[in-house]
């Protein structure tokens, strides 16, 4: 996105954020916390993507793997006013491979696997990846700062 | 526009009263002075330097980034514009080049930082680095700073001491071993030349995902910019700058920016088979309307050029090939012809599919090989930089880390292992 | 040292008999039997056939995790060092079964293992990952090249040589990807790929895109109250007793069975012969799965005007690729002759 700041509001969507990172769902207005695995915050999505929500950004965001990664965040949008929406396929898609490549991992990573230094580690990068895709959706109410180094 | 690269080869470093280079191509360093040059009070609490020579037994590690030494001595701009040096265009002129020397930069950014090279055994056959005479620089932070800012100053810290070192081996005074002259005209001259030969351009996705996995052109962030062109003697000079260090072995340093092995190919070939028209810098940004924005307005500006064909090198894996095939499927349907360069995810046993994503259109891949691929590293006499971390290296796992001080790790771990640049020999192939 | 060898067959291979004898059931006979004799010949001094395990193709299709059981059991009690299973050529269930055996011996024995079969073997497909499949001719004749094929690569395994790529060591590639250092670095090698692809030439990509099989959907029905529907499934209902014999996984046949003047597929005249789901629902009301009932009322109701006379059914559970494309496209062929208009596919 070129800039920052408040979106246009030239598509009226609605955003909504499910996640199972709970420091990020702590600053976010809109957000659905999933228990559980990585993979349960992708089957969730894939759910509202049946009932015709659309992703507003790709599912594997970052270049750390599902082996190493326990956290994950999506943020869905849909239009507001629209009901009977046929299911957007890109999406469909975009999910389908996210699932595929965390089932095909051999390895699943919980979190709370790794230490607390470690984990909240993880869970920081998870925000800094999100976090202007949370702004731009009118979705972030609070910054999460954070220190280097232990 | 036309660059010289005069390049001075370094056989060896170590440490002197004064940072020059002998004739026997020994690289001396002042150690205090270099320190001094990239102090940050500011920003972090210790910087301490040692030496890596090819051969020797130690590991490097977490590793940050590479920086290959290079200073302008003629020509408009400074290296590493905006970030170390002024705003001005670079790519043009002379500039020096330590070749055989890097810059690598070691730091805790956060716990399962990352990045192993070896400087011998089974380890170094993988990496650049066991094959560069290197300057190794260790941070750590101040206490309570905030994770951007410190990520920002272990990177300019590497840069000025790259732009450093060769400057003070410029000042001390130094004839190059050779010179290398890299040169394409303006368009309205470069579009007529050569008629029979197709043209060329190479599409150049930079990483931009966010912290830890950013990059700068100029100066600025590449999240924020709209595809654009640049003429591929800039990033010799340091234009185009990393800031991602995730995950170590597809991660693209500021060393393989700088010798952009994609763009020497082309010019090698310039004028034989093909005519390199130009380079197109495009994004890996994490939304889907961005990354349809850049794909449309990329593919879009090399059909501005009237191009016959496409080189596309990607960085990274999961979100950024879906850009990738994006890119390859809208260029085919334009007409124009395209080559990928990838690598590949596909298991420790080869067995899972290699790429997130997939396309008829993409029948011409080269692949830098699979980075799940376990490899053994053999203890090391000494380590530079921090251990404990290795078992949440990416690419790493619980008991990595082996009491005699092996490791046991995929190649995932090792830095520019599997390069998209292509900037190695490593392939792969179906058994 | 003279290693030790125990050879899989079949009926035919065994001498026993042809079709009519594939419900053979697993039988061991001390040293080399049919194309052992062959083995035995390209071993010369290294290596013997200290056994031969025979099973029917038949009974290995329908009993596959019995029978694997028992024939691995045969194979240990010679104590081997190594199997060799097939060659299958082209036969399917021999292929099947030559995979599960060497896939099996593989894993419960850990020991080396080598078949042969023809690339379109329904068998490759299904066990190429795991098991060494050297690569035959689609029939018997070309028993004179898989045999000193598959010894010299079980040959390699014993000694514990590295394998080398499929196009060296004769076998069906396996669909691994293996890192391996090129003459030049990837850069050039792309630009080289590009002058070619730019000039027309022939060039090979490094990295083979998968295969995405499409099929287009057909047009929606326009004209539901004259169509004719028919029901297929892969779920497995069977007419009780399973009269075709259809396996509970990696089916290699699918049934065609009237239902004309049947209202409903009640558990008294079908049950389910599918082995990958619990059957308790299924067979108490196999409508649940085969909905001819509901059909039948729709009919009634004139929703649709007919409901085509048979059911096609077959077991998709494991099965390969192969076997599917080819009983869809006989399916589709008959049902296109017979007029009818949609089919209802129902699976599990």
């Amino acid at each position: 996105m070129l800039g920052g700041g408040v979106p246009v509001a030239l598509f009226p969507f609605f955003y909504t954020c499910l996640t199972n990172n709970k420091d990020l769902a702590a600053c976010l207005d809109d957000v659905q916390l999933v228990e559980g695995s990585a993979l349960s915050v992708l089957k969730k999505a894939r759910d509202l993507i049946h009932s015709g929500w659309e992703l507003e950004a790709n599912p594997l965001y970052g270049n750390l793997k599902p082996s190493q990664q326990p956290y994950r965040t999506l943020v869905l949008k849909s239009k507001k006013g629209e009901t009977g929406r046929p299911v957007d396929r890109f999406s469909l898609q975009l999910i389908e491979s996210a699932i595929a490549v965390y089932s095909d991992c051999k390895v699943t990573r919980m979190p709370g696997d790794m230490s607390e230094d470690i984990d909240s580690d993880y869970r920081y990068v998870d925000f800094a990846l999100m976090e202007e895709t949370l702004k731009n959706c009118g979705l972030l109410r609070k910054d999460l700062k954070r220190s280097a180094g232990r | 526009m036309k660059l010289e690269l005069m390049k001075v080869i370094v056989k060896s470093v170590s440490w002197g009263d004064r940072t020059e280079i002998l004739k026997d191509g020994t690289l001396k360093v002042n150690k205090k002075e270099l320190l001094e040059h990239v102090s940050d009070e500011e920003n972090l609490k210790s910087i301490d330097a040692e030496i890596a020579l090819p051969g020797e037994s130690v590991r490097i590690t977490p590793v940050k980034d590479a920086i290959q030494p290079r200073y302008k001595v003629e020509g408009g701009g400074q290296v590493f514009p905006g970030m170390v040096s002024d705003v001005e265009s670079v790519g043009e002129g002379k500039t020096i080049v330590l070749e055989g020397a890097a810059v690598i930069t070691c730091g805790r950014i956060v716990g399962f930082q990352e990045g192993i090279v070896d400087m011998s055994g089974k380890g170094a056959e993988y990496t650049p680095f066991s094959k560069t005479c290197n300057v190794v620089l260790v941070f750590e932070p101040k206490e309570g700073i905030e994770v951007y800012a410190y990520e920002k100053a272990c990177r300019l810290a590497g840069l000025k001491a790259a732009m450093y070192l060769a400057k003070c081996v410029h000042e001390a005074g130094v004839t190059p071993d050779k010179t290398e002259t890299f040169e394409i005209p303006p368009f309205a001259r470069s579009m007529k030349e050569f008629p029979g030969l197709p043209k060329v351009a190479y599409l150049y996705m930079l990483q931009t995902q966010g912290l830890l996995h950013d990059t700068y052109v100029y100066g600025v962030d590449a999240k924020r910019i709209l595809p654009t062109i640049i003429h591929p003697n800039e990033t010799m000079d340091g234009a185009i700058v990393s800031g991602n260090c995730v995950s170590a072995c597809d991660k693209n340093s500021t060393y393989v920016h700088q010798n952009n092995p994609v763009i020497r190919s082309l010019y090698e070939r310039h004028g034989k088979d093909i005519n390199f028209v130009g380079v197109i810098i495009t994004n890996e940004n994490v939304t889907l309307a961005d990354k349809r924005r850049s794909s449309s307005f990329a593919v879009k500006i090399a059909k501005m050029f009237g191009v016959d064909g496409v080189v596309i090198s990607e960085e990274g894996f999961g979100n950024p090939d879906a850009d990738l095939i994006m890119n390859c499927r809208r260029a085919e349907k334009a007409g124009v012809k395209t080559v990928l360069i990838t690598d590949e995810y596909a298991g420790r046993d080869g067995a899972s599919q290699s790429l997130a994503d997939a396309a008829q259109e993409a029948d011409a891949v080269v692949t830098a090989g699979n980075a799940n691929m376990i490899i053994d590293l053999s203890p090391m006499e000494k380590v530079i930089g921090f251990t404990e971390y290795v078992n949440v290296i990416a690419g790493g796992f619980d008991g990595s880390l082996k009491p005699d001080g092996s490791i046991e790790v995929e190649l995932q771990a090792i830095t520019g292992a599997t390069c998209e640049l292509g900037f190695n020999k490593l392939g792969a192939e179906t058994w | 040292m003279t290693y030790r060898i125990v050879h899989y067959i079949n009926q035919f291979f065994a001498g026993i008999g042809g079709e009519e004898k594939a419900g053979t059931g697993p039988e061991s006979k001390d040293g080399a039997i049919g194309p052992g004799m062959a083995f035995k010949a390209a071993f010369g001094s290294e290596a013997e056939i200290v056994g031969t395990v025979i099973c029917g193709d038949g009974y290995f299709a329908e009993n596959m995790d019995g029978a694997s059981e028992k024939i691995l059991k045969m194979i240990s009690d010679f104590s081997p060092d190594a199997v060799i299973a097939g060659p299958a050529f082209n036969a399917g269930r021999y292929g099947t079964a030559c995979g599960a055996v060497s896939e099996a011996v593989s894993k419960k024995l850990g020991i080396p293992v080598v078949t042969g079969m023809y690339p379109e073997n329904p068998g490759v497909d299904m066990y190429r990952k795991g098991i060494y499949i050297v690569e035959t001719s689609d029939s018997a004749r070309g028993i004179k090249d898989a045999v000193p094929a598959m010894a010299k690569l079980i040959m390699k395994l014993l000694r514990a040589e590295p394998v080398g790529s499929p196009a060296d060591e004769g076998y069906i590639e396996r669909g691994v990807r293996v890192n391996c250092f090129q003459d030049k670095i990837g850069a050039e090698r792309a630009v080289d790929m590009l002058v070619k692809k730019l000039k027309g030439e022939e060039f090979r990509t490094e990295y083979p895109m998968p295969v995405f099989d499409r099929v287009a959907p057909a047009e929606p029905i326009k004209d539901m109250k004259n169509a004719v529907i028919a029901l297929v499934t892969s779920g497995g209902i069977v007419p009780k007793g399973n009269p075709d014999h259809i396996e509970a996984s990696s089916a290699t046949k699918y049934g065609t069975y009237s239902i004309a003047g049947v209202q409903s597929a009640d558990e008294v005249a079908y049950a389910t012969a599918h082995g990958g789901y619990d059957p308790t629902y299924a067979n108490t009301d196999p409508n649940r799965v085969l909905p001819i009932d509901v059909l039948r009322e729709m009919e009634k109701n004139g929703e649709f005007k007919k409901l085509y006379d048979y059911f096609f059914t077959t077991v998709g559970n494991g099965t390969p690729v192969a076997n599917a494309k080819k009983f869809g496209t006989e399916i589709g062929a008959r049902l296109k002759k017979d007029g009818v208009d949609a089919v209802i596919l129902t699976s599990t």
